[in-house]
């Protein structure tokens, strides 16, 4: 009995010392630690577009459903975080994650490419952070296309690190999918942001305010029903003038058939 | 302990033995996973060593101080209860401070925990009450400082034979490398690099050490 309480006292002992010594740990690092995290995603963002003062941080989220965080510059240049995880078809890596910072001009072309991190086989797929490698993927963008790996698409325009194809082939498209994520759900945030900064110094030309949405908000309740209502009846009104337009379309074309028949047929 | 020249010797000798009479990765064949699997760059190696280092020497100074006072039923649970702690500590530490190392070695940081060396010295030397703290300390550091030069020599190795290049140091954006041979003049062999390239280097390794110990006893 006294051997027993002993042990349990002891391990106690032990065990509420170390949880005390983790806590104090984690008090010191914890900041410091978040602090790493931020501090090499903005170094990313510098060796991208390195006239880049004081980007503005948003939080985006994935189609993978996860945050994301985007750097928004002047200029309409902005520099956002995507990783394998992002998106659903996005082919994987060797080993781990892989994430990237991809920075985009106004125009949505790619200018620049660095890896936040990564857990590639050292001495192969680890190279992709070489310059070499990244660089390929400047200038690109889906109107260019080409962001593929030479081996897989005849059309692509990206050499593949010697010995890693399946690491590039997932930079690769990483690079893809966020393009298409920045045309689905970026560009908008762009557009906002660049708005809010003119609006600072210039509150826009009067038919740039009348163009904006009405903010329903700000009308009161009856106006905002009374509105409503003439929205309702205006869209009502359009789809009767629009079928009545297609009856009499249809009834002209079953008028005459041949003309539609050879249009449709060719030669 | 008699003499004090006597008992420098000793504390000397406790030092020494783990660089090579009772090398960690060598002639006790401990800590193989790290052994392994980091050693894919000298740095990579050295890092890791230097982690397995600065625990050990945690770990040997509090058990060799608390082994007393454990009744000897629940040594095994208080031990790993210290060296879990340790290892968080320096994976936090790890983290807060040197983010390229712990990005490179995150993985096998909380594997230290699982690491023979450590349980094995603990068990073995720190806890026994023929031997100091001071003793502990001294064990501490050379079993870890031979483990770390013998995964540094290991990563070296392979990265220059896989490779072609030696990396000695790498913080943040500082990365001290040095190039061995160009990668377009010979062709590496990856083979070091990759799994099958870690036992192969550490079986020749092996080898080479039982053959001077052989040389050395004739």
């Amino acid at each position: 009995m006294n051997n027993t309480l002993k042990m349990v006292i002891s391990l106690t002992i032990i065990t509420a010392v170390a949880a005390a010594a983790l806590a104090f740990g984690n008090f010191v690092t914890r900041d410091k630690i978040k602090a790493q995290a931020k501090a090499k995603a903005a170094r990313a963002v510098k060796k991208i577009f390195p006239s880049c003062q004081n980007p503005v941080e948003k939080k985006v989220i994935t189609p993978k459903g996860k945050k994301t965080a985007v750097f928004l510059c002047k200029g309409g240049k902005k520099a956002f975080v995507f990783s394998s995880k992002s998106a659903p078809d996005i082919s994987s890596p060797y080993g781990g994650t892989i994430k990237l910072m991809i920075g985009l001009d106004n125009k949505d072309v790619i200018k620049g490419v660095q890896v936040v991190k990564q857990s590639e086989t050292p001495g192969l797929g680890a190279n992709l952070t070489e310059k070499d490698f990244l660089d390929q993927f400047k200038n690109l963008s889906l109107k260019t296309g080409g962001i593929a790996v030479k081996k897989d698409d005849p059309a692509g325009k990206i050499d593949a690190i010697s010995g890693a194809t399946i690491t590039s082939r997932s930079v690769a498209s990483i690079v893809r999918s966020a393009l298409l994520f920045n045309n689905k759900k970026l560009k908008k945030l762009t557009r906002n942001a660049n708005k809010r900064t003119r609006k600072g110094k210039k509150s826009g030309s009067r038919s740039k305010r009348r163009n904006q949405p009405i903010d329903p908000s700000k009308l009161k309740y009856k106006k905002n029903i009374q509105n409503y209502k003439i929205i309702r009846k205006q869209i009502r009104k359009k789809i009767y003038n629009a079928k009545e337009r297609m009856h009499k379309n249809k009834a002209e074309k079953d008028g005459k058939p041949a003309d539609v028949r050879k249009r449709k047929g060719g030669r | 302990m008699g003499s004090s020249k006597e008992s420098s010797a000793n504390y000397f000798r406790t030092f020494t033995k783990g660089f090579w009479s009772q090398n960690a990765a060598l002639v006790l064949l401990l800590g193989m996973c790290p052994t392994l699997a980091v050693t894919t760059s000298a740095f990579n190696g050295m890092g890791m060593g230097m982690a397995t280092t600065a625990v050990l020497l945690g770990s040997n100074i509090i058990i060799s101080l608390i082994a007393g006072l454990i009744p000897k039923k629940v040594r095994i649970p208080a031990y790993i209860v210290v060296i879990a702690t340790l290892v968080t500590l320096v994976d936090m530490f790890m983290a807060a401070y040197s983010p390229e190392l712990h990005s490179e070695l995150g993985l096998f940081i909380p594997l230290i925990v699982v690491n023979c060396i450590i349980l094995g010295r603990a068990e073995a030397f720190a806890s026994k009450s023929e031997n100091n703290v001071l003793q502990s300390l001294l064990d501490g550091l050379g079993m870890g400082l031979g483990f770390a030069l013998t995964l540094f020599i290991l990563g070296a190795i392979r990265e220059i034979l896989g490779n072609g290049t030696i990396t000695v140091f790498k913080y943040t954006t500082t990365i001290i490398k040095f190039t061995v041979y160009h990668k377009e003049i010979i062709n590496p062999i990856l083979v070091f690099i990759l799994a099958p390239g870690a036992f192969i280097t550490l079986g020749f390794l092996l080898g080479l050490k039982n053959y001077i110990d052989n040389l050395l006893e004739n």
